[in-house]
């Protein structure tokens, strides 16, 4: 059972023991930290990324894990590889042959200037062949997927013997613990074949909070409702995070929330920004700068966030987040008018 | 000997107002007071750069200049290098144009040492000339605001094509926004590695850019070198 926390962690900034599940927007970015060191997870194009790390001293980047080469999710990296305040020590990526954008040849190219330089470690075998180097500290990063197999073989065109196998489908999906006690998912783009995969293996997907795959968009199977109630039943969440952004597509859809309370009835569920399923038209930025943590949010300033940033703590013992529920709730309740959400259909409640 | 005290600029010093049009100088001129500067104006330029520097030296503690100053005079030079060689000597220096967009070549090739780029009329009031002008008093004491710092990253050369007799390349810096394409004069790639104009597109350089700027005219580029090469292809057998 997780518990909320309001205010800030009492923990000395010296050994936070948190993971951030950032506001950028569309995209995913989450920072996994103890104490001086962190992991960051996926780097879409933001400037809150360096904003929070700014905010915590630069901690030294361990490892900066991008979960496939999708732009909302590698769009901020070079900018991070490039930063002379931020040390980044490690780059994991896996291979992929069907994404050959510009943009990823950037990447590449930095990656390599980078590793010539001898600053940057390059590690290309982002799957569970990997074991625990990702770990560090008290933060234990356990790579689900891709298996070695599929990793071997890498994404696939559809004339392949295994079938398509697409760059969402190879998305690395990680469990993050903190302290022992399992806190987060994060399944990255994570589509339903590849969840399939996954779930046959055996492996311990269970987590108090899940960040949920595609940022609540289609994952490609046969039923949006089907996946995500599978994906609770296979996690357990008490939080389920959808990390999306206003401006871009209106998620997550009414067939995944649907899914959800099926089968995780009373979950908390926090989009990071207000979709506009819930909300068609924007809040009217100038009565509040709507930030419920004091965590940096890309939508914070402009009035576009719903949560906003969310951090994920472990606290003597036990798994607490930010922002509280009810803090979230009576945001949702005195601005929002048709909240996905809700535990209960309901109608407006807005004028 | 006499040691000088580095300090901030401040109310009352004397500002040098560049301009080829004396018109504009004045009307300049007056805005620079109401910021608080003592205004001195130099128009028309001289025909040297070489001498201009030297009187803004000797006079003045700050600098605005225009940049198209061959309009009415015969000078063959532009107010953004001498903008970026006062900065150089660390005489706080800013920009002030009509022609921000026309000229956007003949800026970018000396943006890294132009902290503020001011459009006559719509960016010069008394309070963003002081603003601009404290600004750049900071670069000259080695303070630099986010969007001004530059790093180390790729730049990825697209296409290039001639306007009005400058080869101009247009590029995209992905750290800085991966889909919008920049335009820069070839001189600034070619200044650094000699006969790299003739097959610019497709090839990748590192070089340092302010990444964090916040619009494409703000963008300054330095320090070009040839990024690792990315493979065409698996090589034949």
């Amino acid at each position: 059972m997780i518990n909320e926390n309001g205010g800030k962690s009492e923990t000395a900034k010296g050994s936070l023991l948190r993971v951030i599940v950032l506001d950028v927007g569309h995209g995913n970015c989450a920072i996994a930290q103890d104490g001086e060191e962190v992991a960051i997870i996926d780097a879409p194009k933001t400037s809150i990324l360096p904003l929070c790390l700014d905010a915590q001293g630069n901690p030294t980047v361990r490892h900066l894990i991008l979960s496939h080469a999708d732009e909302d999710h590698i769009g901020g990296a070079q900018a991070l590889l490039a930063h002379d305040d931020i040390l980044v020590k490690e780059l994991w990526i896996n291979p992929n042959s069907r994404q050959y954008s510009k943009t990823y040849l950037d990447l590449l190219t930095v990656a390599r200037d980078r590793f010539l330089a001898k600053g940057l470690e390059v590690s290309t075998n982002l799957n569970i062949g990997a074991r625990d180097r990702l770990s560090f500290g008290r933060v234990k990063i356990e790579i689900l997927h891709p298996d070695i197999i599929y990793a071997g073989i890498g994404p696939t065109v559809s004339r392949h013997p295994f079938g398509q196998i697409t760059s969402n489908g190879m998305s690395a999906v990680l469990r993050i613990s903190l302290a022992d006690d399992a806190a987060v998912l994060l399944p990255g783009d994570m589509d339903a074949a590849a969840f399939g995969a996954l779930a046959s293996s055996g492996s311990n997907l269970g987590a108090p909070v899940l960040v949920f795959p595609h940022h609540g968009g289609s994952a490609g199977g046969r039923s949006e409702r089907d996946f995500s109630a599978r994906l609770c039943a296979a996690v357990r969440p008490e939080l389920i995070v959808f990390s999306t952004g206003r401006r871009r597509y209106a998620n997550p859809t009414p067939d995944v929330m649907a899914g959800i309370r099926a089968e995780a009835p009373r979950a908390h569920v926090a989009c990071t920004q207000l979709s506009r399923r819930c909300h068609d038209v924007d809040l009217d930025r100038t009565l509040f700068e709507h930030v419920l943590t004091d965590l940096p949010a890309a939508g914070g300033p402009s009035g576009l966030s719903c949560a906003g940033s969310i951090a994920i703590e472990w606290d003597s013992g036990k798994i607490a987040y930010r922002p509280l529920r009810s803090l979230h709730q009576r945001f949702i309740e005195m601005h929002v008018a048709t909240p996905l959400c809700a535990l209960e259909p309901q109608v407006s409640r807005l004028v | 000997m006499v040691q000088l005290i580095e300090r901030p600029l401040g109310q009352g010093d004397a500002v040098a107002v560049v301009d080829d049009i004396v018109e504009d100088a004045d009307l300049t001129a007056a805005l620079v007071r109401e910021a608080g500067f003592e205004p001195i104006v130099i128009a028309p330029p001289p025909p040297s750069i070489e001498r201009l520097l030297a009187k803004i030296r000797s006079d003045a503690r700050a600098l605005i200049c225009d940049h198209r100053l061959a309009g009415r005079v015969n000078v063959s030079y532009y107010g953004a290098e001498v903008v970026a060689k006062s900065n150089e000597f660390k005489i706080p220096a800013v920009l002030i144009t009509t022609y921000a967009d026309v000229e956007a070549y003949s800026i970018r090739l000396w943006r890294s040492r132009i902290p503020r780029l001011l459009r006559r009329g719509r960016e010069s009031d008394p309070d963003t000339i002081f603003e601009a002008l404290t600004q750049a008093d900071g670069e000259a004491g080695g303070r630099y605001e986010p969007h001004r710092i530059a790093y180390r990253t790729v730049v990825r050369v697209e296409s290039v094509r001639k306007v009005e007799g400058t080869r101009v390349a247009e590029v995209v810096v992905p750290a800085w926004n991966p889909s919008e394409v920049v335009e820069i004069p070839v001189a600034l790639i070619s200044n650094d590695i000699p006969n790299s104009g003739n097959q610019l597109p497709g090839t990748r350089f590192m070089a340092y850019v302010n990444i964090y700027a916040e619009t494409a005219d703000e963008l300054y580029f330095r320090d070009f070198e040839l990024a690792p090469e990315v493979p065409a292809g698996w090589p034949d057998q």
